[in-house]
């Protein structure tokens, strides 16, 4: 047999020129995502980009093979997306594929642009809703990108397969509860719901069977191998149990086509919602009413004092920070429903009429360059595309050399 | 209709009798006030198509008949962070 690089996965069924061709766009590199791209980068994918604002902990190292020691915390700090971009690259020393690009950033604050680069996305978040999986899963269908994600807890891992590749096809949000994830702002609530359950960690042989899992079928997609598109697979990895389920279309669900801009504009990420709005007049576009790529809170209800705090911040941004300026007080789980509800001012859209927002800088609101906004003027629905401004979006990733 | 739901996690079965027009959650409701299953995130199978029973549809719209098994499978949206 040939001792050719390449040999073995040939021999296999894996094509190196397809592999070569593969941007897959990772976000999420915590125990699950470390899998994954280790998987991605050893098959010689040819371009990878790593998405990850956090920051590595003491406690994740049993779980993350690429958790940094005392002189690379020094070297490069502690952001995720970073480290693991570093590391990885170390390990392929052997290839110079794949070209690996990382961004320590929410995956939101890079707009949609690495979306409609990439040729796969692989989501291995812990967040849903507009946080992350809701988010993802979206962007996904919005410009018809296969889509495989992946969750666990302790021994029972599961993963979706969406292709997106057509209108009949189901999609991520097909069979979402909105209202359910649209509750959970706040990562400290999560974390004590999780605590109400009775606290099941999350271990590294369950990460390392579904990452080697997403990793294998995000291959098969590319090759054109459909056997688990569109479908659910579950596992036990201790009692070996296993399903897959086909997923369903939801015909209530819009599938719009492919986006298609109607109007180009130009404007920087620092500028006004104000400036936006002269813009669009400009180019005749009069009482646009602008869909906001996820929901604008503008002020919340502090739950421990009561106070309405300016906020200021798109709906995934919200759950990263302490709530009251006033009294430091953190959104509680309540304990009944009977208790205090969460007051707050959120818009979904924009118009000439809020002008509360105009003020405040495109991308602070959501609006990032190198985007798509969904416009409605007098019924009429249009595309505009904001132009990226060389500093949003794809510019935020590093390259690793 | 007559449907026998199936564990999880174990080989245990519950049969129940289903309004057809019953949707997953009605279902999961009374099978965790039963503590056949704990609290937690569900989907739904039919065992002898493979398809997803979507949440808000009725079995009847899902091709669920008389006499079916159904797969009860969680859901885990973890990725590695412990959350506590």
């Amino acid at each position: 047999m040939s001792t050719e690089i390449f040999s073995r996965e040939k021999a296999a069924g894996y094509q190196p020129d397809i592999l070569k061709q593969m941007k897959p766009l990772v976000i999420g590199v915590g125990a699950l995502g470390q899998c994954v791209v280790r998987g991605l980068a050893a098959a010689q994918a040819g371009e990878l980009y790593l998405v990850d604002s956090d920051s590595f902990e003491q406690h994740n190292a049993p779980r993350s093979s690429f958790y940094p020691n005392s002189a690379e915390q020094k070297k490069w700090g502690l952001g995720k997306a970073e480290i693991v971009a570093r590391k990885l690259r170390n390990e392929i020393s052997w290839s110079k594929d794949p070209q690996i690009h990382f961004a320590n950033n929410m995956i939101q604050e890079l707009g949609e642009e690495p979306f409609r680069n990439c040729t796969h996305i692989i989501s291995a978040v812990d967040s849903t809703g507009e946080r992350g999986r809701g988010w993802i899963g979206k962007l996904a269908r919005k410009f018809g990108k296969p889509l495989v994600e992946g969750g666990f807890k302790a021994e029972r891992v599961n993963m979706r397969t969406l292709t997106n590749h057509n209108l009949d096809v189901p999609c991520f949000n097909c069979w979402e509860n909105h209202e359910t994830v649209q509750e959970q702002f706040n990562c400290t609530a999560r974390a004590r719901l999780s605590e109400a359950e009775g606290f099941i960690p999350a271990i590294q042989t369950a990460a390392a069977v579904l990452g080697s899992l997403m990793v294998e079928t995000t291959i098969q997609l590319a090759h054109g191998n459909s056997e688990l598109s569109n479908t659910q697979y579950f596992m036990d990895i201790r009692i070996g149990k296993t399903n897959l389920m086909k997923l369903v279309r939801n015909p209530k669900c819009q599938h719009s086509p492919l986006p298609k801009s109607d109007a180009v504009i130009k404007i920087g990420k620092g500028e006004t919602y104000k400036t936006l709005l002269e813009i669009l007049k400009g180019q005749g576009i009069k009482k646009p009413q602008i869909q906001l790529p996820a929901r604008f809170v503008l002020t919340l209800t502090c739950f421990e004092c009561g106070s309405v705090i300016q906020i200021n911040e798109p709906s995934w941004k919200v759950a990263k920070r302490i709530l009251c300026t006033n009294c430091g007080g953190r959104y509680q789980l309540l304990k009944s429903k009977d208790s205090k509800v969460l007051a707050h001012e959120i818009f979904y859209e924009l118009s000439d009429a809020t002008e509360e927002i105009h003020e405040i800088p495109i991308h602070q609101v959501g609006i990032i360059p190198g985007s798509l906004l969904d416009v409605t003027i007098e019924n009429q629905s249009i595309t505009i595309e904001i132009e990226s401004d060389g500093l949003s979006g794809s510019n935020l990733f590093t390259p690793v050399f | 209709m007559e449907i026998t739901f199936q564990h999880p996690k174990s080989s245990q079965n519950y049969v129940a009798d289903i309004n057809p027009n019953a949707t997953p959650e009605v279902c999961l409701a009374g099978l965790q006030k039963d503590s056949f299953i704990t609290q937690g995130e569900y989907e739904l199978q039919n065992s002898r198509t493979g398809h997803q029973i979507p949440t808000g549809t009725a079995l009847k719209d899902c091709a669920v008949l008389h006499g079916d098994h159904i797969q009860i499978l969680e859901i885990n949206n973890g990725a590695g962070k412990c959350l506590i």
